[in-house]
């Protein structure tokens, strides 16, 4: 009969508990795709914590691991201005209308979620809280790989490429395989790297110098930029923000 | 960079709570062992006392500094300094760094390095590997050719240990690059085969890091 009272008490106690924990946790629901599972956390678990299960699986490399927000719709946005904005250049520019379109299909197609800016590294995230932040409710995908072996080449190209990397080879060497549109740039392309980094580098024979792109970078050809289209570059540099947000295939 | 979130201050009080204690203890023992980080020399107590094994590490120019053993994960050594700077090792060689300014990011073909033999490394051993550095060192191609020297003194806290001293000539070509040249300084003790100092960078520009394994030295010279 004590032992029955005790027990009926305990079990008060952990009920409780469970009930002050629960309702700390504001009924919190977060879920992450990470390395092709899918992990729900009832609460608000750290960076560090989400990474642990699988840090030390394989030798990961970190500066290309993103995290990406698939709720926030905001790159939604980004991606139907820039379609505007190139479908407006296509009508100015009548005689390369279908090149403008082919660029228009290709970020129709591009998958893309919100990438939060932030550096991920497993080691940082245990031993330095400023690279350890808590995840809020929502659906989240953290793109962890290995060093990647692919460029990825899009943009005023008459297909897109993957092309296999290649170490120690300027990317100039890389051009051969490449055709480009008529109204693709002939000076400069723009490379997306795995860390979400933009820069732009000369393909031109006059301002061309050897470039040592990271592995896993996506090489976006502008379109031409001139005097007569000012808004052209914009339209360039928006294109090429958008891809740092583009989930890859290979990181579904 | 910014947090994901601002996290509510009740949550934040529980998540404190489920820490990892492993974690929290480790740091609290070696905080006393990095406070002073810049220009830091030891006792022989003060290492001995360190739950945590310490290196010495000296970066570029700038004075010598420690860094403690966090964890060994997957033939990995962990190492931090006080400002969360880690190197990450694989039998003694340098595969990754993270906090530094120029960050080593990849190292390729890192299990056929002749280092990782350690004492069992044999005269004229040669490495081809690429590596990548931040900011535009990447796919750059090292070979390394490796001469070995057996009973070489080496004095760690005023202890002279016998060593077998490594010396790994490494060859740098980058079409992005100058070609260089440089040679990078293992040094094992002859009794145990373990590690007790190396030299070694991996790019023309990046800083030399003179490691030494002071704890292990230590615990060697009392055995």
């Amino acid at each position: 009969m004590t032992l029955s009272l005790m027990s009926i008490s305990y079990s008060r106690i952990l009920i409780t508990l469970i009930v002050v924990l629960w309702s700390n946790t504001g009924n919190t629901r977060v879920e992450i795709g990470l390395d092709g599972k899918t992990y729900t956390y009832a609460s608000n678990p750290r960076l560090s914590d989400v990474l642990s299960p699988i840090a030390n699986s394989k030798d990961w490399y970190w500066t290309g691991t993103a995290i990406y927000q698939l709720e926030d719709k905001s790159v939604y946005a980004a991606q139907t201005k820039v379609i505007n904005s190139l479908a407006m250049l296509g009508q100015q520019n009548t005689t390369n209308k279908a090149d403008y379109q082919l660029i228009i299909d290709k970020i129709k197609g591009f998958h893309l979620a919100k990438r939060i800016g932030m550096d991920v590294d497993f080691e940082q995230a245990r031993f330095n809280p400023r690279y350890n932040p808590s995840f809020e409710q929502g659906k989240y995908l953290i793109n962890l790989q290995t060093r990647p072996d692919k460029l990825f080449v899009t943009g005023a190209v008459k297909k897109d490429l993957e092309l296999n990397y290649l170490n120690n080879t300027c990317f100039s060497e890389y051009l051969n395989d490449i055709s480009k549109l008529e109204i693709a740039s002939k000076d400069h392309v723009y490379v997306i790297q795995p860390n979400g980094n933009i820069q732009s580098i000369g393909i031109a024979y006059w301002n061309e110098e050897c470039n040592l792109v990271m592995p896993g970078s996506q090489i976006y050809f502008p379109i031409e930029e001139n005097i007569l289209f000012d808004d052209v570059s914009t339209v360039n540099q928006s294109i090429a923000k958008l891809l740092s947000n583009r989930i890859l295939s290979s990181e579904k | 960079m910014k947090p994901i979130s601002i996290f509510p201050l009740a949550l934040l009080a529980f998540f404190l709570v489920s820490c990892s204690s492993t974690q929290q203890a480790y740091l609290k023992n070696i905080d006393i062992f990095l406070e002073a980080n810049e220009g830091v020399v030891l006792s022989d107590e003060e290492i001995v006392r360190s739950k945590a094994d310490l290196i010495y590490v000296i970066s570029g120019d700038r004075a010598q500094a420690t860094m403690a053993l966090a964890f060994i994960e997957e033939n990995n050594y962990k190492w931090v300094s006080r400002d969360n700077a880690v190197f990450i090792n694989q039998q003694g060689r340098l595969k990754r760094t993270s906090g530094f300014a120029r960050d080593l990011l990849f190292v390729s073909s890192i299990d056929e390095d002749p280092i990782q033999l350690g004492l069992g490394i044999e005269d004229n051993s040669t490495w081809v590997r690429y590596v990548d550095v931040e900011s535009d060192f990447y796919g750059v191609q090292l070979s390394s050719k490796f001469s070995v020297a057996s009973d070489i003194e080496l004095s760690i806290q005023g202890k002279v240990f016998r060593t077998k001293k490594v010396t790994e000539y490494v060859a740098f070509t980058s079409n992005a690059h100058k070609n260089d040249s440089w040679e990078n300084i293992f040094w094992y003790d002859l009794n145990s085969g373990a590690l007790l100092k190396s030299i070694q960078k991996n790019t023309p520009e990046a800083d030399v890091y003179q490691i030494t394994y002071v704890s292990r030295a230590l615990r060697l010279a009392k055995s």
